[in-house]
């Protein structure tokens, strides 16, 4: 299917002449210039898209939504033939109606309402899709489209061609699940909803009667109403409750539910009784408001619990969904689930190894920090064996697999990840035995009140009193509140970038006496930042800032630090690009260019040999270098100096010097770490004297600090710390599996977050001190609130038992405050336990992925 | 006060009704995303949706 597109005819009309020439039509980016309308083909593409189908109300809406909308289209176009593959749609397409089909995408890219509007008159324009629905929490596009009259491979290519990069999302079951038990739960609650205020209104009017007399025939007729409205939620709604305390008592183990189900199916078959008898005492309010309490708050719990997991399935982000298969007919795409052991499969540079294999052609160096923790690459040449999962660096490859993707590493360890078995926490633990320990107080109580009562005063009394009693009795806090109280901050802490996998960092950060950080991107940034420049000028050095050299000296350093190293994967490389800031026009290309891998390239431009690499490397090409000039140069505040040497025509240029910087605000935090009485130690695998000058800017001891460690030192050192108490790790989670590991709590950053939460039990993702604070605020707090709600339990119970069992509360009045009890425990759990993150406001395409 | 015979069972099947109507609400889906659709209504028109073959299933059937 071709995109109809005509050419552009006229800019919107809002923009003045002066302002079409400087901004970009689409993304609003500032163009440069050479350039006209449009800062690049992506962008002219989705405005010729966009105008060709009359929708340029989304820039308008646009405008509305999103006030400074940068909005250049992300990421590469993907090839996507594999789409058409029958084993893809198995696992991606659902059909629905005859030859129709649903799909999932996950979108780069939407961040306001006008991407969903844009994405939602997707069957405007794209003949064969006949419904598109966006999800803006999720960021999902759903579409259902007709099989005849359009290709799946065609409607994410017109998606792609608007500017948003397409996921295609997985069928998962188990998240199919998860929707269908939430609406059931809905169901119930809507049912238990009716029940309750309709048997209210009722009851009120009953209430009325007691005091301006109501006939018998009309309470006996409002009875049996009551009794029919509240059949429903008592057999329906509260069916999961009673599975769960019978499943319970089976096991003999006393769950929470079970004293609930008591409370209802007593108070309903009671109040049944009393209507046949025409006894006018009857307590279907009670019972259903219990129900629908209930219910709201599990239902509550369920989407806390489902909104903060990820949707995104990792196929596709660990491993690459298509591998390039090489044929005698050419190359050709094909989805990984095909790749077979025996395929020769070409990987680009900067590209992931979709499988295990071995090389057949090439010599490359491969990342294989996913799997192994290991930062540092491995050359690699035919013969050697490669992961899937790992990044291939320099240089094109032919890899022959030896495994399919689900027998390769990378496959295993998705399995792994995406199929967690659940680990109980000790807080549940110790809340299930003091539940337990509740669950039979109250009944023996009930059955001793309900006796003593019985003697003394007759049935009637006794009946009233054990289901003041059972309904009273609420241990809302320990049913509620807990979970609640995790849920909420596990939802918070997401939306603020940091990933809680479990309940263990929740409850044993207070215990910990320990925090080990590692040095490389935890302490300090993670990127290389440029620190300053320095000219040669006859065995001086002077330092400047690029931009005050003069003109055709300036050009010419920018045009051979970019000729040489243009297209380099190397973060060196790219930070001097970053620096020079070069812009299209004037950019030649590098002759005879050599790159050697840890040394630096050479080449010619514009007929000038030019070197620029380290200092080893041009004192190898025989460059001499005034090592006395350089004595004088501070180390100012960057913990490790890269030192990048310019030569031009074999004479020493210019020197750059790049580092990392500690990031800021790490001083406070560490700081804060430390007035709390915690040791605080550095572990790194980095040189001695760069590790200690990073310690020593913290204020960290130096005899706290380790160096040269290796991941399995590390591993072990934090084994000797643990001896002292529960140790606290924050590492590299690509590089510090092992010590996250040993660590009783370990905390990730860098990485990502899925295969992060393999080892530790959080990932903070992008890293910075304030979310350790606020991740460290947020627990506390939320340890003071379930403390709270506890005490306000412990109190409530007390008094409410007492009453009840001296035979002074009515059931009604029990049944009014138990409710109010949930609700106080409630509220104040959401309330006071959710936080804010200061300064660390993520903006909206990356709440939920990575 | 016999009217109240006949006006509750009346507005039983009523509330009846409402729950047949909840229930279809939540079984198409209505109540998965709550986020987005507060948005949509800020938009000026509704999409044109493009005719499709009488055998596919109802359009309100899909959910975002």
């Amino acid at each position: 299917m071709e995109i109809q597109v005509s050419p552009v005819s006229s800019p919107p009309s809002a923009l003045s002449a002066q302002e079409c020439c400087k901004f970009c039509l689409h993304c609003n980016q500032p163009l440069a210039e050479n350039q006209d309308r449009f800062c690049c083909s992506g962008c002219k593409t989705a405005y010729e898209l966009i105008h060709a189908s009359g929708l340029d109300e989304f820039y308008q809406l646009r405008n509305k939504f999103a006030e400074d909308a940068k909005t250049k289209p992300v990421g590469r176009h993907i090839g996507l033939s594999y789409f058409s593959d029958p084993l893809f749609s198995a696992d991606y397409l659902r059909p629905i109606g005859k030859n129709c089909w649903r799909a999932n995408f996950y979108l780069d890219g939407i961040h306001c309402f006008a991407c969903v509007w844009l994405l939602e008159r997707l069957p405007e324009f794209c003949e064969g899709v006949y419904s598109a629905r966006v999800n803006l929490p999720l960021s999902t596009l759903q579409i259902e489209f007709e099989q005849e009259k359009t290709t799946l491979a065609d409607i994410a290519n017109c998606v792609q061609a608007l500017g948003y990069t397409v996921h295609p999302l997985r069928n998962n079951e188990r998240e199919e699940q998860h929707r269908l038990s939430e609406r059931t739960i809905l169901l119930r609650l809507g049912v238990a909803a009716v029940a309750s205020m309709n048997t209210m209104l009722l009851a009120v009017s009953v209430y009325q009667g007691w005091f301006s007399g109501m006939d018998s025939s009309t309470l006996n007729f409002f009875s049996v109403v009551s009794w029919l409205l509240s059949l429903p939620a008592v057999t329906f709604s509260a069916a999961p409750m009673y599975r769960s305390a019978w499943s319970g008592l089976k096991r003999f183990s006393l769950h929470i539910d079970l004293p609930l189900s008591i409370a209802i199916l007593f108070g309903f078959l009671l109040s049944s009784a009393h209507t046949v008898s025409g006894n006018p005492e009857v307590y279907y309010d009670t019972v259903t408001m219990l129900i629908f309490l209930l219910l709201a708050a599990r239902y509550l719990q369920q989407r806390m619990l489902n909104e903060s997991a990820s949707r995104l399935s990792l196929f596709g982000s660990l491993s690459p969904l298509a591998a390039t298969r090489v044929e005698p007919t050419g190359d050709s795409d094909v989805y990984i689930e095909r790749v077979t052991p025996g395929d020769r499969l070409r990987v680009c540079p900067g590209d992931i190894i979709p499988v295990d294999g071995v090389i057949e052609c090439g010599t490359s160096s491969v990342d294989q920090s996913l799997l192994t923790g290991e930062s540092d690459r491995s050359a690699v040449r035919p013969g050697s064996p490669v992961f899937g999962g790992t990044i291939n660096c320099n240089s094109e490859i032919i890899i022959r697999a030896t495994h399919s993707l689900a027998d390769s590493e990378i496959g295993k360890l998705i399995d792994r990840l995406e199929n967690p078995t659940s680990q109980k926490s000790n807080f549940v633990e110790l809340s299930d035995s003091l539940t337990k320990w509740f669950v039979v107080g109250v009944i023996s109580l009930a059955i001793c009140g309900g006796s003593y009562w019985y003697l003394a005063a007759g049935t009637s009394k006794a009946f009233s009193v054990v289901l003041a009693l059972l309904v009273v009795s609420c241990p809302c806090a320990l049913a509620l509140a807990v979970p609640l109280a995790y849920s909420a901050l596990i939802r918070s802490s997401a939306r603020n970038g940091i990933f809680l996998r479990d309940n263990a960092i929740l409850e044993g950060l207070a215990q910990i006496r320990t925090i080990v950080f590692d040095k490389t991107g935890v302490l300090t940034g993670d990127r290389l930042v440029p620190q300053d420049i320095h000219l040669f000028i006859s065995e001086s050095i002077k330092q400047i800032s690029l931009d005050s050299l003069q003109q055709p000296e300036q050009n010419q350093i920018r045009a051979a630090i970019y000729a040489l190293e243009v297209g380099i994967r190397h973060p060196i490389a790219k930070t001097l690009l970053d620096l020079i800031a070069p812009s299209d026009v004037e950019c030649p290309k590098a002759e005879d260019r050599i790159q050697l891998y840890g040394k630096g390239v050479q080449g010619v431009v514009q007929g000038v040999p030019w070197v620029c690499g380290s200092k080893q490397y041009l004192e190898e090409l025989q460059i001499p270098i005034h090592s006395s000039s350089l004595g004088g140069l501070s180390r100012g505040s960057f913990e490790r100096t890269t030192e990048i040497y310019l030569a031009r025509a074999g004479v020493l240029v210019a020197l750059i010097r790049l580092g990392n910087e500690i990031r800021p605000g790490m001083q406070t935090v560490i700081r804060a770490l430390q007035k709390r009485g915690l040791k605080v130690e550095v572990l790194s695998g980095d040189r001695e004297d760069v590790t200690i000058s990073v310690a020593n800017s913290l204020q960290i001891r130096s005899e706290n600090v380790k160096f040269q460690m290796s991941p399995l030192q590390k591993a072990e050192e934090i084994e000797r710390l643990k001896a002292e108490g529960p140790v606290l790790m924050i590492g590299d989670g690509a590089n510090d599996c092992a010590a996250l590991q040993a660590a009783s709590i370990g905390i990730a950053v860098g990485a990502a977050p899925d295969a992060a939460l393999r080892v530790a039990s959080a990932s903070i993702s992008p890293f910075s001190p304030e979310k350790l604070e606020n991740l460290f605020i947020g627990i506390a707090r939320m340890n003071r609130v379930i403390r709270l709600n506890f005490g306000m339990s412990v109190l409530y119970n007390l008094v409410g038992a007492t009453f009840a069992l001296a035979g002074l509360m009515n059931p009604l009045i029990a049944a009014v405050l138990m409710p109010l009890s949930s609700i106080t425990v409630i509220f104040t759990t959401l309330r006071f336990s959710v936080y804010e993150a200061k300064n660390t406001a993520t903006p909206d395409h990356e709440k939920t992925w990575r | 006060m016999e009217i109240v015979f006949y006006l509750v069972p009346a507005s039983l099947c009523l509330v009846a009704l409402g729950l047949i109507g909840y229930s279809w609400a939540v079984r198409s889906g209505q109540f998965d995303d709550l986020e987005t659709p507060r948005w949509r209504i800020l938009a000026d028109d509704a999409p044109r949706l493009n005719q499709r073959a009488a055998t596919t299933k109802d359009n309100g059937e899909s959910n975002g």
